[in-house]
């Protein structure tokens, strides 16, 4: 893995953030996706070390394409149109995220008005 | 572990709400079609696949809505799942209800903890913003937490593969996890790679 790409001083600070934040979603996954119920901490520093490399690449390459300097949902969309599983997954997510809005905007819309 | 961390204000998690009644029951007369459709357990405590978990994970706490859900079972072929996607909302939930009462206790709490698991959007859109210099969509970092998560389930599916292969077992190891992020690679699962030059390995 291109690990020795990044800045140090960079990974450090992504290192320090991670630390909390994430860690603990990434056990809970790891259990949720087969593993024992109490994953090694190595394991789980090295599948979030690379989610964070993933992020990080993504992003990067989202910035690349489309409008320049800028990550997009479509740049997204783009990268992973050959996945099947990662491009499903955020066409449900989207689509969801929107019916989810629609939803609040009309409990909303129906609260003002009583 | 914990299994509500990170959880976003403001949208219930209870997306499909784990019938309580049925947690531990062992329905015998599974449907014809559902009997079809399951496949071997991974070991003795018949885990589910992660892939087949997948498939079933209508989403994450992020985008939580009883919105009729891709109809896709536990078939591997997701393009042909796809194509009868307008299925009706009941059916759904009967099938989904069929297959939680055939679950295990250890089953469903580790179907519910994979649901649940979610990379916070904040976290997310926070190094997506500090990568690019400039701030990022909600929907943008919703798509990328929620890809984020595919890919650990399949590492973490491809890892159980390999530790298995080796005859070894879970937890699963550092090595096991390098070992499946390297056939991932060359499935061209990781979207990165960037040397088209590099045919084997």
């Amino acid at each position: 893995m291109a690990d020795e790409e990044e800045d140090p001083t960079f990974e450090e600070e992504n290192e320090e953030i991670g630390g909390g934040a994430e860690g603990g979603q990434v056990r809970c996954m790891m259990y949720g996706f087969g593993d024992d119920q109490n994953p090694y901490t190595e394991s789980v520093d090295i599948l979030e070390d690379l989610v964070i490399e993933f992020i990080t690449e993504m992003t990067h390459k989202a910035m690349s394409i489309g409008r320049q300097g800028r990550v997009q949902v479509e740049d997204i969309v783009f990268l992973i149109r050959k996945d099947p599983r990662k491009f499903a997954r955020v066409k449900d997510l989207l689509t969801m995220n929107e019916e989810l809005k629609r939803a609040r905007k009309a409990f909303d819309e129906a609260n003002y008005g009583s | 572990p914990p299994m509500e961390t990170g959880r976003p204000a403001g949208v219930s998690a209870e997306m499909f709400a784990l019938p309580r009644g049925l947690k531990g029951s062992n329905k015998v007369g599974i449907p014809e079609d559902l009997d079809g459709n399951l496949e071997e357990p991974r070991d003795q405590e018949g885990e589910l696949r992660s892939q087949d978990v997948m498939d079933l994970t209508e989403g994450d706490n992020e985008a939580s809505a009883s919105a009729p859900p891709a109809a896709k079972r536990l078939k591997t072929d997701t393009k042909r799942e796809k194509e009868r996607e307008p299925t009706v909302d009941a059916e759904e939930v009967q099938r989904m209800s069929t297959l939680l009462s055939a679950m295990s206790e250890e089953q469903l709490a580790r179907y519910e903890v994979c649901r649940r698991s979610a990379f916070p959007k904040a976290r997310v859109a926070h190094l997506m913003r500090s990568v690019s210099g400039s701030s990022v969509s909600e929907n943008t970092a919703i798509a990328m937490a929620g890809i984020a998560k595919v890919l650990v389930g399949e590492v973490v599916e491809e890892a159980l593969d390999v530790c298995e292969m080796w005859g070894e077992t879970p937890p699963l190891q550092p090595k096991h996890l390098r070992e499946a992020v390297r056939r991932l690679k060359c499935k061209g699962l990781f979207p990165n790679s960037n040397d088209r030059k590099t045919m084997f390995f």
